[in-house]
């Protein structure tokens, strides 16, 4: 069996997936997001912050469902289910497929959240198990792609188009992308971006939806903790949200929220 | 030209009509428009005059006053001339005497004829002298001291009131009754004396007493009719003013003509029907001294008059709407709720009203009438009635959204109930299943049968209280309270622990419960309830009051209260004590018993906050709840009480929380001097981290057929919730097994601004345990308390 880092299990998720779900979170993630708010997720190790609390746990993919079947219930009445996440789960394929398979075996919705950031072969086994990719879309311009993450963006998309045919080919479709963009004032929010990220969105059909996600300062902290680096910026007002909301819209046909 | 009386045409149009009239537009036009409060302002005012800014809506009109008064002193001149007379004589005398003096008010714009001035009896707070019916307690209730039950049994009672061990009446509840609505309904006050008629024609001559009750109960009845034709009287002397408008002839000739049938004939209209709800709430509550909570269910009950009305012609919409209006304002006018709420009862009018839940073959129900009195209550920003709401998991999705919206708006006042367990648990106890799916929601919390039910249920067992004297002896209270209490300092294993603590426990509480059965009955011969018990199925064929036993249900219900801290205390004696080994008991118990401040004991309760708790879903707290419920209801399962009925359980509390907190010492859940206690099922707010499945999770791993009643009250944190998510919550709370949800929704920010600036938040409603208030009419030290409660997400 399967184990991995575990570093939070989140329970009655509302913005990550339909309904109401238990979200996953590995430790490990081969990013460097300049933004990224949950920098105690990039070790692939269990830390521990200087006070002595402890980031992460091992725990089996057995494990993990029992804790995630304890909600059941909610995910019968509301449609929602598993969501993984991370750092990025993908880079724990082995685990992230059995756990994903005993899912589906109890008949749960599952969702994963990615960058996108992980070689080919990872996601043939992957795709009948998702039912819903959360896909990041940070920057549309490969230069800068690398400058703010640290990973190329060409490999990002090309698994994006691989999965979006796999998943478009389905009849019926029963299987989607929801693309989801983390917006940071003056880094990645410019008219170009949005505009690329609109064509993008459109050039998808198993894109269903984008979300929103601005940009907030909640991994600061945590950072300087563990003696990282992160972007430190303030968290903008509410209406900037809405407002690359409105403007995101004009760019594309499919639906854009906040999450 | 005068409208034919027997004939009247309940629309406005129809009324006009016959009079050769055009009715006025202005007449129709507040009637056109969604619920609005600006549009009753008038009408408040009217009614808040005739209740003063007083707390459980006593009114103060110097007639009111004054015929209270007279029939006081005619009863004690009967009793001074009759030393030897009973208390049925004295109910018959009671009766009479109303005859005489009962003073009908119609209140101007009230289309309703129902007012007494008693707020259902419920203004007996206020004192005996608010309510005629309760002149007979004045007179009688020395004679339960001085004849019936020995004088030690009285002073025991009183020990463990003054204690903090149990809130109770003298040994029945004589605060909580059902209005007999599905009798009324169904019969009508005449149809109920024509069966004390029948029973008395065929009573067998040695039955001297259930005799004498039945002949009292025709004096009553006879009384309830006369009080009826009072109001059409008083109607027509409004009509003979000069000067009367058009809205208010309209009003009174719709009472002139209504009084005269109903509800001594059953209701036959939609009007009738909501014109009853009020009438048997509030008269019986005049005439019997009985505390009638219940509004009863009128989307469910009136909605085939309210179809058949609209298609026939007699009603329209806006005039329905009106009529919900008034009906709705009328609950909301007894109390001033925007005056500081800090004592026991402050602030508590006590008219629950019920919507949804399911028909007699089970369908569920939402229909206009429910949407419009939901919509209505929102609309015009009211606290009373308290909206108690049934559910199902099966519950249209409209409904639950309904219900989610308005809490999401910061209209927190409801009382959420399952049908999925309290119907079962109704079938259990024997009742019918269609007569199960009838059910009403009465008080604060409490699911009952009305008709069939002989209500007992404010009986609070403090759990918490017989842990903290485990801990802290106190020999003069042992002895006063007669309780017996074995120590805990020298057990050697948890085992032990939780053993001794429940057996002082339930030691307790099987005293208690012999006095009830022994003595609770007694209480027929100082408030026998003749009108009443006849209203009640089975107490006219059996020929007993109610008190007597006469009703074919007599459940009582049993109150643990506070036991999420005991299984707390317990979770973390064990974790510190027995498995961590932190510390010795001994050494542990010194800790609490210095409230936490000798060296170490900080220490040692951080560690305690860290231990399992209830709430927290583990099998260490799961188990232990489990433990006391399940081991309560096997050793009272075969006690009968003093009625014949079994003791059933609860578990739920009111203002005890955070008052009887107050007086508690620390305790070994990390309580410190003085702190609040838990409500109901909620986890205690000292512990609780959890999220909603967690909480959720926990309460759904008791077995809650083994309770009657249980109340899990849990705020959400109102940036984590919409409509959906509250109806999804709904449903999980029906599939999990609980019996009632009270659910707040708010964000601590807008606490805190309001108590900064209230005229800014005037509209948020707290549901603070069994009612609801204004955040802003609170007072600080429950302000602060709504804000420190864990906010589930």
């Amino acid at each position: 069996m399967k184990r991995a880092i575990v570093f939070n299990i989140e329970k009655f998720a509302t913005h990550d997936g339909p309904g109401i779900r238990t979200v996953v979170f590995l430790k490990g993630c081969p990013l460097r997001c300049m933004w990224c708010h949950s920098p105690e997720s990039w070790s692939f190790e269990v830390e521990r912050y200087p006070d002595g609390e402890v980031i992460g746990r091992e725990m089996s993919s057995e494990d993990v469902l029992a804790e995630v079947l304890k909600d059941k219930d909610f995910y019968d009445v509301s449609g929602g289910g598993l969501t993984v996440s991370g750092g990025e789960p993908l880079a724990r394929p082995a685990f992230l497929a059995e756990l994903l398979g005993k899912a589906k075996a109890a008949g749960l919705h599952t969702a994963v959240e990615t960058s996108g950031a992980a070689t080919e072969k990872v996601f043939e086994p992957l795709l009948p198990l998702v039912d819903l990719w959360l896909w990041d879309v940070k920057k549309l311009d490969a230069d800068k792609h690398f400058t703010y993450t640290k990973r190329p963006l060409a490999q990002i998309l090309a698994n994006l188009r691989r999965v979006n045919d796999a998943l478009a080919a389905e009849s019926p479709r029963k299987r989607s992308i929801v693309l989801r963009c983390p917006m940071i004032p003056g880094i990645n929010d410019g008219a170009e971006d949005i505009e690329a990220v609109g064509r993008l969105a459109d050039s998808l059909p198993a894109v269903i939806e984008l979300h929103v996600a601005p940009y907030i300062p909640y991994g600061i902290d945590k950072a300087r903790r563990l003696g990282l680096k992160v972007y430190e910026a303030p968290q903008p007002p509410p209406e900037y949200g809405r407002r690359i909301v409105a403007a995101l819209t004009r760019h594309t046909a499919k639906p854009v929220r906040l999450p | 030209m005068k409208v034919k009386r027997r004939e009247f045409m309940g629309s406005a149009a129809a009324f006009f009509a016959a009079l050769g009239l055009d009715a006025p537009a202005a007449l129709s036009a507040a009637r056109e428009r969604p619920f609005a409060a600006a549009d009753y302002e008038t009408f408040r005012k009217s009614l808040r005059a005739f209740y003063p800014d007083e707390c459980h809506g006593k009114c103060r009109d110097p007639r009111q006053v004054a015929s209270v008064r007279m029939i006081g002193n005619e009863l004690d001149a009967y009793v001074a001339a009759h030393p030897d007379c009973d208390v049925l004589d004295i109910r018959r005398e009671s009766y009479l005497a109303m005859r005489r003096h009962f003073v009908p008010y119609i209140l101007p714009g009230s289309p309703f004829y129902c007012e007494a001035g008693v707020n259902g009896g419920w203004c007996v707070w206020q004192g005996a002298e608010s309510v005629p019916g309760r002149h007979i307690n004045r007179i009688c209730r020395g004679w339960l001291e001085e004849r019936y039950i020995p004088r030690e049994a009285f002073a025991r009672l009183r020990a463990r009131r003054r204690g903090c061990l149990m809130l109770t009446g003298d040994f029945v509840d004589d605060m909580h009754h059902i209005p007999p609505f599905h009798t009324i309904f169904t019969k009508g006050f005449r149809g109920v004396r024509r069966e004390v008629e029948t029973a008395l024609a065929s009573c067998p001559a040695e039955d001297a007493s259930g005799r004498k009750g039945l002949e009292v109960a025709l004096v009553g009845l006879d009384t309830v009719h006369e009080i009826q034709l009072a109001f059409v009287r008083e109607a027509e002397r409004q009509l003979a003013a000069v000067g009367l408008s058009a809205e208010d002839r309209l009003r009174l000739e719709r009472i002139a003509v209504a009084a005269r049938r109903c509800p001594w004939e059953p209701p036959r209209d939609f009007y009738e029907g909501l014109n009853t709800l009020w009438f048997v709430r509030e008269i019986l509550g005049y005439v019997e001294g009985t505390l009638n909570f219940s509004l009863g269910r009128p989307d469910a009950w009136l909605i085939d008059f309210y179809r058949r009305d609209l298609a026939a012609g007699r009603l329209t919409e806006p005039e329905a709407r009106d009529l919900i209006a008034r009906f709705l304002v009328m609950a909301d006018c007894h109390l001033d709720t925007r005056l500081e709420i800090d004592g026991y009862s402050d602030q508590e009018a006590e008219i629950p009203l019920t919507l949804g839940g399911c028909d007699a073959e089970g369908r569920p129900v939402y229909n206009e009438l429910t949407a419009a009195f939901l919509d209505a209550h929102i609309g015009l920003d009211l606290v009373f009635p308290k909206l108690h709401c049934r559910i199902s998991e099966k519950s249209p999705q409209e409904y639950l959204e309904k219900i989610g919206a308005m809490l999401m708006r910061g209209h927190a006042v409801f009382a959420v109930f399952n049908d999925d367990r309290h119907i079962p648990n109704f079938m259990a106890l024997g009742y019918p299943v269609a007569r199960a799916r009838d059910y009403v929601c009465c008080g604060c919390w409490d699911g009952n049968v009305d008709s069939d039910t002989n209500l007992d249920t404010a009986n609070y067992m403090s759990v918490a209280r017989i842990l903290e004297l485990t801990i802290y002896r106190d020999p003069n209270f042992e002895r006063e309270a007669r309780i017996t209490i074995d120590p805990v300092d020298d057990a050697t294993s948890f085992e032990q622990v939780r053993d001794i603590v429940y057996h002082n426990f339930i030691r307790f509480l099987r005293d208690v419960l012999a006095d009830y059965t022994r003595y609770g009955g007694e209480n027929v011969h100082v408030s026998a309830r003749p009108v009443y018990s006849s209203c009640l199925t089975g107490c006219v064929a059996a020929r007993r009051d109610a008190l007597a036993g006469g009703a074919a249900f007599s459940p009582r219900i049993i109150t643990l209260a506070f036991l999420g801290n005991v299984v707390d205390s317990l979770c973390a004696i064990r974790k510190i004590c027995f498995e961590d080994r932190m510390a010795t008991l001994p050494d542990f118990l010194a800790a609490v018993r210095s409230n936490w401040k000798c060296p170490g004991g900080e220490a040692l309760r951080q560690a305690v906050l860290a231990a399992p708790y209830w709430g927290d879903n583990s099998e260490a707290s799961n188990g232990l709840m489990r433990y006391w419920i399940d081991s309560v209801s096997e050793d009272i399962r075969d006690l009968k009480n003093e009625k014949g009925g079994p003791y059933v359980l609860a578990c739920w509390i009111y203002r005890e929380f955070l008052l009887w907190g107050l007086k508690m010492r620390a305790t070994p859940d990390g309580r410190y001097d003085g702190d609040r206690l838990a409500q109901g099922f909620a986890p205690s707010e000292y512990r609780c981290k959890a999220g909603v499945t967690t909480v959720f999770n926990a309460i759904g791993s008791l077995d809650h057929s083994r309770l009657y009643a249980s109340n899990a009250n849990l705020a959400f944190e109102k940036s984590a919730m919409n409509a959906e998510l509250f109806a999804a919550v709904f449903r999980v709370a029906c599939r999990k097994g609980m019996h009632l949800l009270q659910p707040n929704c708010y964000s601590v920010e807008d606490l805190l601004d309001a108590q900064v600036h209230p005229e800014r938040h005037q509209n948020i409603m707290i549901k603070v345990c069994g009612f609801s208030a204004r955040f802003v009419a609170l007072s600080k030290r429950w302000q602060d308390e709504v804000i420190q409660r864990h906010r589930l997400h």
